[in-house]
Order: C-alpha cells, then sequence, then structure tokens
C-alpha cells in the first residue's frame, strides 16, 4: 500500500489537514484539494486510487464531485465524508457506485480502516482485471498455437505418406500401401478434429450477426455442392437438389451458411448406403425459410436425437462408429445457425433415412437493408 | 535436360521441405530451397527461379510477408518482382478472408501472393497449382 494515492477533497482546512496527518504516517501518498472544481482537475492531471469527497460543500456538492469521479474513471474508489445529518445522501451516492462512507466526527482509527479498505478493494479490482486480461490473452495464444505447433508436424507427417503414396519415394507393396492408406485415413480424422475444433472457439455470435445479408439459396447450395461432388461419386450417391426458382432470398452471412449447408449434406452423403440418395429441397414457411436435406442412411435411434447437436456425441451405432468423425460437425453448424437467429432440426428413424430441417429468417424481413 | 522450370522453396520445416522437394523433382521441376526469408531473398538474386513457394509462418509470423514485401516493392528487387508466388501455410485459412489473422487493419498494403495453398500439399494439387501458375506467368 506504499504507493497508495489518495485525494481527499474538503472544503474545511482542518479537516483536509488532519486527514492528510493520518494518513501520511502510513505510507499513503496524499493529495488535498479546496472544492469539487479542484479536486477533478487534480484527477484530471494525475491518476490517484482513491478519493476521500465531502458530501457538503459549497459551489459542487459531494454528490456531484461523486458522480463525476465515477463518470471519468469507474475504477477509483470513492469515500464519501459526511455529517450525521446527511447519511441519507452518502447512502443515495453509493447507490450510484461510490464505495462506502465516513460519518464525522470520526478518529484517525476510523479513517484508516475505511481507507485501508477501499484500497485494498482497489488492489483486488486491479488484479482481477489483470488476470482477466492475462486469461483472454492465453486464450487468444492457445488457438494460435493449436494452429500452428500441432498443424505444422501433422502436416509434416501427412506430406510424407502423401509422397510414399504417390510412388514417388519408391513402389510400395499392396500391404504397404494398405497401411499407409489407414494412417493417412486416421490422419486426416485428427487433423478435421483440430480444424472443427479452432472453428467452434472461433464462431462469434456477434461476428456473423454482422456479416447477416441478403442471400441467394440456391448459390449457397450449388457452392456447397462444388466441394461434395467427388465423395458423392464415389459413394455412388445421387443428390437431388429441388429449390423452387422463386424462392426470396434469406438473411444469411454466406461464409459460414455455406459451411453448414456443406456440413450436412457431407454427412448425409457419408452415413448413406451406397447407391443412396440425398434430397435438397427448399420452401418458405411462415416467418420462415426452410432448406431440407434428406438422405436413404440408416437413420438415427429416437434415444439419440437428443443429443446429436452435441459437441463430442457420436451416434453409438455401428454404422457411423465405422467411419472417421469428431462428434463437432452438428454442434458448430446449431451454434452457426442460431446466430442467425435461425434454428435446425432432425427427424428420422431407424431404417427410413433422416431429414435435416434448417430455418433461417427471409432477407428483408425488420433486420436487414 | 531441360527442366520444367526453377522452383525456389522458402521454409523452416526441413521435413516439408524435403517432402515437397521430392515432388516437384519427381514431375521434373529444378528445385532451390531457403530456409528463411533473408536466405529466401539471397536465393531469389542468385538463380532467379520461375516460382517462388513461401511458408507464412516462418521464424516470425510475418517474415513471409516481408519477403512478399521486398520482392514486389523493393528497387533492389525490380529484376525479380514478377516472379509468381504461390504462399503455403499450416494455418488453415479463416472463413472469409485468407489472411486475416487477428487484426485485418493491420495487413493493409501488404502485397498478395498469386496463390496460396494450405499445408499438408497433395501431389497432385501442388503439381496442378505449379503449372497452372507457370503458364499464367509464362
Amino acid at each position: 500500500m506504499d504507493s497508495s494515492k489518495v485525494l481527499v477533497i474538503d472544503d474545511e482546512e482542518i479537516a483536509r489537514i488532519s486527514c492528510q496527518r493520518v494518513l501520511r504516517r502510513e505510507g499513503i501518498q496524499v493529495t488535498l484539494a479546496a472544492s469539487g472544481r479542484e479536486g477533478l482537475e487534480v484527477l484530471m492531471r494525475e491518476p490517484h486510487d482513491l478519493v476521500l469527497v465531502d458530501l457538503k460543500m459549497p459551489e459542487m456538492d459531494g454528490v456531484e464531485v461523486a458522480r463525476r469521479i465515477q463518470h471519468f474513471d469507474k475504477n477509483i474508489v470513492v469515500i464519501i465524508i459526511t455529517g450525521y445529518a446527511t447519511i441519507e445522501s452518502a447512502v443515495a451516492v453509493m447507490k450510484e457506485g461510490a464505495y462506502d462512507y465516513l460519518p464525522k466526527p470520526f478518529t484517525p482509527d476510523e479513517l484508516l480502516i475505511v481507507v485501508r479498505r477501499g484500497l485494498e478493494k482497489r488492489r483486488l479490482d486491479q488484479e482481477s482485471r489483470a488476470l482477466r486480461e492475462e486469461k483472454e490473452a492465453m486464450e487468444r495464444n492457445f488457438i494460435t498455437m493449436v494452429t500452428h505447433q500441432l498443424r505444422s508436424p501433422m502436416a509434416a507427417i501427412f506430406q510424407y505418406i502423401e509422397v510414399l503414396l504417390s510412388d514417388i519415394g519408391g513402389e510400395l507393396s499392396a500391404l504397404q500401401r494398405e497401411m499407409l492408406e489407414r494412417a493417412r485415413e486416421r490422419l486426416e480424422g485428427l487433423l478435421q478434429l483440430i480444424n472443427d475444433w479452432l472453428d467452434m472457439s472461433r464462431i462469434q455470435a456477434g461476428e456473423i450477426v454482422n456479416r447477416l445479408q441478403a442471400v441467394s439459396l440456391a448459390a449457397c447450395v450449388d457452392a456447397a455442392l462444388a466441394g461434395l461432388e467427388l465423395a458423392a461419386s464415389e459413394k455412388n450417391v445421387q443428390i437431388i437438389t429441388h429449390i423452387p426458382p422463386d424462392l426470396p432470398p434469406v438473411h444469411a452471412d454466406p461464409d459460414t451458411f455455406r459451411e453448414v449447408l456443406s456440413n450436412v449434406i457431407a454427412n448425409a452423403i457419408k452415413y448413406n448406403h451406397p447407391g443412396g440418395s440425398v434430397s435438397i429441397s427448399a420452401q418458405q414457411q411462415a416467418d420462415w425459410i426452410v432448406v431440407q436435406v434428406a438422405d436413404t442412411g440408416p437413420g438415427i435411434d429416437e434415444k439419440e436425437i437428443p443429443f446429436i447437436f452435441d459437441q463430442f456425441y457420436r451416434s453409438k451405432a455401428k454404422e457411423i462408429r465405422q467411419k472417421e468423425g469428431t462428434g463437432l460437425g452438428l454442434a458448430i453448424a446449431q451454434k452457426i445457425i442460431r446466430a442467425h437467429g435461425g434454428k435446425i432440426e432432425v427427424r428420422s428413424r431407424l431404417g427410413e433415412g433422416s431429414v435435416f430441417s434448417i430455418f433461417l429468417n427471409r432477407a428483408g424481413d425488420g433486420k436487414s437493408h | 535436360m531441360a527442366t520444367k522450370g526453377k522452383i525456389l522453396i522458402v521454409d523452416d520445416d526441413p521435413d516439408f521441405v524435403k517432402t515437397t522437394k521430392m515432388i516437384l523433382l519427381a514431375d521434373g521441376y529444378e528445385v532451390v530451397v531457403a530456409n528463411d526469408g533473408k536466405q529466401g531473398l539471397d536465393k531469389i538474386k542468385e538463380v532467379k527461379p520461375d516460382l517462388i513457394m513461401l511458408d507464412i509462418m516462418m521464424e516470425s509470423i510475418f517474415e513471409g510477408f516481408s519477403l512478399m514485401s521486398s520482392l514486389r516493392t523493393s528497387p533492389d528487387f525490380a529484376d525479380f518482382s514478377h516472379i509468381p508466388v504461390l504462399m503455403v501455410s499450416s494455418v488453415r485459412a479463416d472463413t472469409g478472408s485468407r489472411f486475416s489473422f487477428s487484426d485485418e487493419e493491420d495487413m493493409g498494403d501488404i502485397p498478395q501472393p498469386d496463390d496460396y495453398m494450405d499445408k499438408p500439399l497433395r501431389p497432385k494439387e501442388l503439381l496442378e497449382k505449379v503449372a497452372a501458375l507457370r503458364q499464367r506467368f509464362s
């Protein structure tokens, strides 16, 4: 507490001097001001930890001074000095953010107790603010660390496998090839997990809201499908789209919304039977534009439906477990769609395929331009 | 034998360099390697490559960008400023803008590379991209 700085604002000289004497003995630096105006000027010039201000002063009273100090810097601890007749006013000032009050007349000890407690609060506030800032910085750095320090070595390993599999390092036996292909598959799963995890921590609802605009649903679906053609043809899954040409635009952030569509359609392909199909349709329903992605896959057990949007939840079904998956895709999709002010739902029965429905606002309904 | 072209890899990860070099060599390119930004600039002058593969995140995050900047704007590199640059990184592109790290404002006037790839590189994709860039800039 040695270097703490206290400002005493009081129009009575004796009161100011006696406060100064008591506090200085404790090693506290004290500045004196004879009026509210003078006190505020001192605060503007140099920062103080705590201000003692007399309630009853001519010109600008303590209530107003306290209010202005709070407005100037709400972290400064304000203590009101008051006569017994005006304790009610002091309490009212405390409701507006002053830390404590000290009734006159007070003994040196009473003054010290209140000031020490106020300075202690100031110190704790500062510490907790510093800790909070440190924690936020760590969270930011952690993401960078994961991105770079974890992805770099994995990318290097992955590339070795790629080079070997393309026979650049010499010809492989069938068994070696099979083992390397399996290793690559597992590594891809791990890379995907890191990417999904980063996405999850990066998606900021506020940022999505800022990017919402009128977007053509058909264009988003086309863009999402562009990256999935290979997966569909490899699995011999037919993709059927039916989006009415006169469908009004949706209120969406094109990048993240496309990511959601891509994710849901990719699931519909991945967890489908070979030779099955995926139908993508859209329609207008009251306030919503609804996109539906229906597959002919194994369907989802009724008991599992409440959990499939949870982070890291993966179905217990064998058909699902066989595939690499992170259990984050649908959690991310839901987070993004909720940030859009929409919702995502699923209807499914075992053996009958699944239908995922994404509800989005129509563009131009109030919020958009 | 005439090669398909001279490629300079600027990257501080020896494993990445080794595998990338093998892919390019196998396809008939000549490959020169630099392990940091400074060496990269020296090699550009020394060998005048036909294409530069540049890692974004070397010793410091912006080493790659500062090489880009010297190459494109410094009078010292006037003879080399047209060389195409393929930027490579294992920092996955953020949604939307490829090069926004945390603060887009900071990225203001940095010259943009001619193309971009995420690590790990698949041999086929890399060779396609390199061929396309070579054609675009020949």
